[in-house]
């Protein structure tokens, strides 16, 4: 009987599941077929660049300074008790560029962004701000919807190359100050075994957070039940959502991007 | 010349989840007069204003604009370009000025307008509303909630519509705020000469701005007519919100 119930839960919890991917589906194909059939407000999608991309800055540094230091002292130990201290910088680059980089910086965004964009836009459904932005002749999905979505686009892998380079610097600065490398050593070992692919591999995934982050802030904004309650548990869900999400495409891409 | 009515109703119906919340609503908006529907709470008029604006989604029947059958989707642009609607809650964006927020549909629309020409334009509509050239450029979370509502009326009147919808004008005003903003909007329908559906659960409000009163009780329509006709009904309903007003 026990295994029955659990059996009925998870079938239930499934069964959410694919409503929820089928929803998310439809609100993206409608978003594509507004992209095509409204203007583009590029006035908004630049706003959004800068309140997404520009102002995020300083929290994706210091995540990546932080762990790329922090990723310098644990391979340190780890390659010590073979006598492969030496890998330190190679894999400190190559851990951030193809991992920790993306992967980080969309659970970032996710939590700053996705968050942010599910209140607003919730907040201005109960208010009956959508309601009156299409009475006055303006399509929410051109005017709010889809700037956010671009603007995660393209902010989340500009985002990461620079989480990359600032992650280096920081594992870098460990390298050179309390683990003894030369610093021309460290700098050459870095570059000599990252590889191109190491970097737009891990910018491609961060494309692809960026529009989780996006897709699932608005949806979850537009989808927010009426009262102040709606608008709280529309952010939870962004979050909580798009962070799941990140973490299984992430695996997925990996899956496809380095089997090769 | 104009042969149609401004807006005409006819059979519609709305459901969400199998539950019925209008039923089989019909009327007509004459040009120039101002048809004001009252119901109690939960009687459906803001559903209904949803379902005429196009917000909503018709379970059946249909909406037509001067003849033109607007519950279809691809006629819907003309009509929104000539209505304007006053939101119960305002609805004013906070992320943009008063001014923008008036001259938003200007702005935002591709229609040529310079910012500079709009801004000029909303300033006064601002001053006709009764409000100075100084909150042009505050936010409006820093006005108070009857110049709010003068800010959502301004937005509502500012490409000069055909027809204006008013969600519960006065609601949330304190009385004499109310009596401002009634005047306001029978000074603006006086000199627009343009037709007005306001939807309101106050009979006082209901009798001073009418040339038309339709009553929504439960999803339907208990008695429509001219508003002076209210007095002779025989409707129980109305004689009850008759109660209520102050002679
Ligand atoms: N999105 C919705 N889903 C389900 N039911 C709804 C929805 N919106 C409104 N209703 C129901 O429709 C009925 C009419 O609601 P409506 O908001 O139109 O009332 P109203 O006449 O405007 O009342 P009030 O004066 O309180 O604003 C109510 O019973 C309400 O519960
Ligand atoms: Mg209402």
């Amino acid at each position: 009987m026990i295994i029955v119930s659990y059996i009925q839960k998870i079938g239930s919890i499934f069964r959410v599941f694919l409503s929820l991917l089928g929803r998310l589906v439809l609100f993206i194909l409608f978003n594509l077929k507004r992209l095509f059939s409204g203007p583009f407000y590029f006035k908004n999608f630049i706003y959004q660049l800068f309140s997404i991309g520009f102002l995020s800055l300083p929290v994706i540094g210091l995540t990546a300074i932080f762990t790329g230091a922090a990723l310098a002292l644990q391979i340190f130990s780890g390659g010590s008790r073979f006598n492969a201290e030496s890998v330190v910088p190679s894999i400190v680059a190559i851990g951030i560029t193809r991992e920790l980089g993306p992967v980080l910086c969309g659970l970032i965004m996710a939590g700053r962004v996705s968050s942010s964009i599910a209140a607003e836009i919730g907040t201005m459904k109960v208010t009956e701000q959508l309601d009156a932005l299409y009475t006055l002749n303006t399509n929410p999905y051109n005017f709010l919807i889809i700037p956010r979505i671009f603007a995660c686009v393209i902010s989340l892998p500009f985002l990461t190359l620079i989480g990359d380079l600032l992650g280096i610097w920081g594992g870098y600065l460990i390298g050179i100050s309390t683990l003894d490398f030369n610093s021309t050593n460290y700098l050459v070992n870095t570059l000599q075994y990252l590889q191109f692919e190491d970097i737009y591999s891990g910018l491609i995934k961060a494309a692809v957070f960026g529009f989780i982050i996006g897709i699932l802030g608005t949806f979850n904004g537009l989808n927010t039940s009426i009262g102040a309650k709606g608008v709280g548990r529309a952010t939870t869900n962004s979050v909580v959502w798009s962070s799941i999400l990140i973490l299984a495409s992430n695996y997925l891409l990996t899956e496809a991007l380095f089997n090769k | 010349m104009n042969q149609y009515p401004e807006i005409e109703v006819k059979n519609l119906t709305k459901n969400i989840n199998s539950k019925q919340i209008l039923t089989d609503i019909n009327f007509k908006l004459n040009h120039k007069s101002h048809l004001v529907i009252i119901g109690g709470s939960g009687a459906g008029k803001s559903m209904l204003i949803k379902c005429i604006l196009g917000l909503q989604s018709l379970s059946e029947g249909k909406v037509y604009f001067k003849g033109n059958n607007v519950s279809i989707k691809n006629e819907r642009p003309e009509f929104l370009k000539q209505i304007g609607v006053c939101f119960q809650g305002n609805a004013l964006f906070d992320s943009y000025k008063v001014w923008e927020n008036v001259a938003f549909e200007k702005i935002h629309t591709k229609q040529l307008m310079s910012r500079k020409i709009a801004r000029d334009n909303a300033v006064a509509k601002l001053l006709e509303v009764g409000l100075p050239t100084e909150t042009a450029d505050l936010y409006p979370f820093e006005l108070s909630g009857g110049m709010q509502k003068r800010v959502g009326i301004a937005r509502a009147i500012f490409s000069n519509p055909d027809i204006l919808f008013f969600d519960e004008p006065t609601t949330g005003l304190d009385p004499l705020m109310s009596r401002k903003i009634i005047a306001l909007i029978k000074e603006i329908m006086a000199s627009s000469m343009k037709s007005a559906i306001t939807i309101t659960h106050d009979i006082n409000l209901a009798l001073s701005l009418a040339s038309e009163i339709l009553l929504l009780h439960e999803g339907h329509v208990e008695w429509s007519g001219l508003k002076t006709q209210i007095f002779k009904t025989k409707s129980k309903l109305i004689k009850e919100f008759l109660k209520g007003t102050i002679k």
